[in-house]
């Protein structure tokens, strides 16, 4: 599915931040054992950085996804428990966490923790959840006004940009809302 | 220490995990879901053995020391609850498989379902102020997603009243939280004891105060309760039987805690008002309604006035009456709202003006289904909620209550008055659109014995079309018939319960317990 009209500025330089969001991402995540951060913040920016994606490619972005939300939010909650469980198995308690000090060669010492994995559950499931309700959106916005969906955000902002294809999209949206939603529901409210 | 506790929260966790992870296996997602919460069963039913030989129990999640880390608490009241909850939920998830509905087929009714008994047992077990709110806040939002699991304009409507609502309550909650953090230091609910009698009269009872609130509006007492009937009918039966058995007696809990606990005694007049008038409008509330699942909604909030009662009163004797009370409420309310589940599954309506007219006649043995909860409700002996009041009434007149209990003795009998109207116009009388010819005997409320062999041929085995759900709750009925058969040992735990709430805690973590081991968590 394409979309009538593409932002070459938004799509540029989504290009070029999601790989940075996607890197701050995992910093976080991981800085977040002993500073602030974590994986519920490490997911939201990666989570925010789909939305950028959503935001310049319209919904193919949502289609490209290579794992299902609901997968990711399924895994992360199975691996945060998992963690959790796991000292139960050697002796300890729910939740606790070992600290690991390994000596990797030309790096030096590396600690590893085990709440890492929970921060990392946390993390998936956050990417999950918040992919998914975005995909869901996007569901409901595709059954209500095919083609136009990723524009119907896009034209809050900025109204001058409109490239004569823009117009012929503006009309099929205009359409579109008359015959099959007269109450003005779904994205034309959001204008 | 015995992970017990701990895995009460985490295998419902679990199973919701590795449900969501098969998203679109259905019948995978239900073994899972019945698998996790029947084990949940099995380890709140060890909690409690472990608690009543032991008295109390605490687990300090991940080994973390009490100011750092989180605090699992459990005393014979929050294993009791714990057992009792845990059971209605198992309960009420094989029903729901068994009925051939739109939210079973849903991807999302297990997974969601397992978090709302992850929420419930945490809520439990919570050993701080901070943890209970968290807990609520998970079984407040998978309970948003049952209420409008189907989506339609009725759910949807009903979903916002009841989604505003709760965020009100979560808000002023987490205020209450705050402030008593801000004015105390502490969470813990064995240390705040302490902590709060050192303050100001006024400082701790306006804590008190917002955190009666804030429970109270969960529990819908008497004037928070007018979104309960208004939100609860909207759900789908085995999700409205789950809420009424067991969310609004969350806030329940929580309000036993903190006026036994926290604040010993302090708001008994206000209690003792609120219990009356929540016991009044709420029984009168239902006689004015014309359907049956909004009859029982109102009824939710009636008998949450007996509770409140309890609370008021005051003394181990009431303390006691109310656990067995609450403990009596929690399967009797469930096991009406899965009749009126199986009552509109067979007559698409809960209405008592007709169209559900003739169900006795239908049959018998649903019809006995709902009877005996229903009078044990109602408070006819020898059922398990006359056991329960009379405790109550016992303790009223012991503590020279005389106008709130002359009030409960009151609404008893209201409350029979609308258990009748149901009966009359959902049981009893013929079924529509057939004439009384097919049998001579007109059903006598006597006879249900035999009535159900007379009133089972025309149309055969209501019960038998519904297996599933039949025998659920034919079991959370049979459930409930034990409690008021084995009143008096349940009622002697009920004891040692109460009695373990006057005595404050204090045990777990002294002062300052110790610093943190390793790093920061």
């Amino acid at each position: 599915m394409s979309r009538p009209r593409d932002s070459v500025i938004l799509t540029t330089s989504v290009n070029g931040l999601v790989p940075v969001l996607v890197l701050v991402a995992v910093v976080v995540t991981f800085r977040g054992h002993n500073a602030p951060g974590g994986g519920f913040a490490g997911g939201l920016i990666v989570a925010a950085a789909v939305i950028l994606r959503y935001l310049a490619d319209g919904p193919r972005a949502v289609d490209r996804l290579p794992v299902q939300p609901m997968t990711l939010v399924g895994a992360g909650l199975c691996l945060a428990v998992a963690v959790a469980v796991a000292p139960l198995f050697v002796g300890g308690q729910v939740l606790e966490s070992y600290i690991w000090t390994l000596d990797v060669p030309a790096v030096g010492k590396v600690k590893v923790v085990s709440s890492a994995g929970f921060d990392l559950g946390v993390f998936l499931l956050v990417v999950g959840a918040v992919t998914g309700m975005l995909a869901a959106f996007v569901e409901a916005d595709d059954a209500e006004a095919p083609d136009v969906v990723g524009s119907a955000i896009l034209e809050s902002g900025p109204a001058d940009d409109r490239a004569p294809d823009g117009r012929v999209a503006d009309g099929r949206l205009a359409d579109g809302r008359s015959s099959a939603d007269p109450t003005g529901g779904g994205p034309g409210s959001r204008r | 220490m015995t992970p017990w506790m701990a895995l009460c929260i985490v295998v419902p966790l679990g199973g919701a995990a590795v449900s969501l992870a098969l998203h679109g296996r259905l019948l995978a997602q239900r073994v899972i879901g019945v698998a996790a919460v029947a084990t949940t069963v099995a380890l709140a039913l060890a909690v409690l053995v472990q608690v009543d030989h032991d008295g109390r129990i605490s687990a300090d999640l991940g080994g973390w020391p009490v100011p750092i880390g989180i605090t699992l608490v459990a005393d014979r009241l929050s294993a009791l609850m714990l057992v009792i909850g845990t059971v209605m939920l198992f309960a009420v998830l094989v029903y729901a498989l068994g009925q051939r509905a739109q939210d079973e087929r849903s991807p999302w009714y297990v997974p969601v379902y397992l978090v709302l008994t992850a929420g419930v047992c945490q809520a439990f077990l919570a050993g701080d102020l901070f943890n209970l709110f968290v807990s609520f806040e998970v079984l407040l939002m998978s309970s948003y997603v049952l209420v409008t699991l189907e989506g339609n304009d009725r759910q949807i409507r009903a979903g916002i009243t009841y989604v505003v609502i709760n965020v009100i309550e979560s808000t002023l909650l987490l205020l209450a939280v705050a402030l008593v953090f801000a004015a105390t230091g502490t969470l813990n609910l064995a240390e705040l004891p302490r902590r709060l009698a050192e303050l100001p009269a006024g400082v701790a009872l306006g804590l008190n105060l917002l955190l009666l609130l804030a429970f109270g509006l969960k529990a819908a007492v008497f004037p928070l309760f007018s979104w309960l009937p208004d939100s609860y009918p909207a759900a789908p039966s085995p999700v409205t039987a789950v809420f009424a058995g067991l969310l609004t007696k969350v806030g329940v809990y929580a309000i036993i805690r903190t006026q036994t606990q926290l604040f010993p005694g302090e708001l008994r007049t206000l209690l003792m008002v609120v219990a009356g008038l929540t016991m009044v409008v709420g029984v009168l509330g239902a006689i004015a309604q014309s359907d049956m699942k909004r009859i029982l909604s109102f009824h939710i909030v009636s008998q949450i006035g007996y509770m409140v009662m309890g609370l008021a009163i005051g003394g181990v004797a009431a303390i006691a009456a109310t656990i067995f009370f609450v403990l009596h409420q929690i399967p009797t309310k469930t096991s009406l709202f899965l009749v009126e589940g199986i009552v509109e599954r067979e007559t698409g309506t809960s209405s008592t003006t007709g169209g559900a007219a003739g169900m006795a006649r239908r049959s018998g043995p649903l019809a006995l289904l709902f009877l005996l909860p229903a009078l044990s409700l109602a408070g006819i002996p020898p059922l398990s909620g006359f056991v329960g009041k009379v405790a109550l009434v016992e303790s009223g007149f012991a503590r020279d209550a005389w106008v709130v209990t002359a009030v409960a003795l009151g609404v008893s009998l209201l409350t029979l008055v609308s258990m009748v109207k149901i009966w009359s116009g959902v049981f009893w009388g013929d079924v529509p659109g057939r004439t009384a010819a097919t049998d001579g005997t007109l059903g006598t409320d006597a006879a249900e014995g035999r009535d159900d062999r007379d009133g089972e041929r025309p149309v055969a085995g209501v019960l038998r079309r519904h297996p599933l759900m039949s025998a659920v709750t034919g079991g959370v009925v049979a459930l409930t018939l034990a409690i008021a058969l084995l009143a008096g040992p349940v009622y002697r735990y009920c004891e040692r319960a109460a009695r373990q709430l006057a005595v404050p805690a204090g045990q777990v973590g002294g002062p300052a317990a110790g610093e943190a081991r390793g790093e920061n968590p």
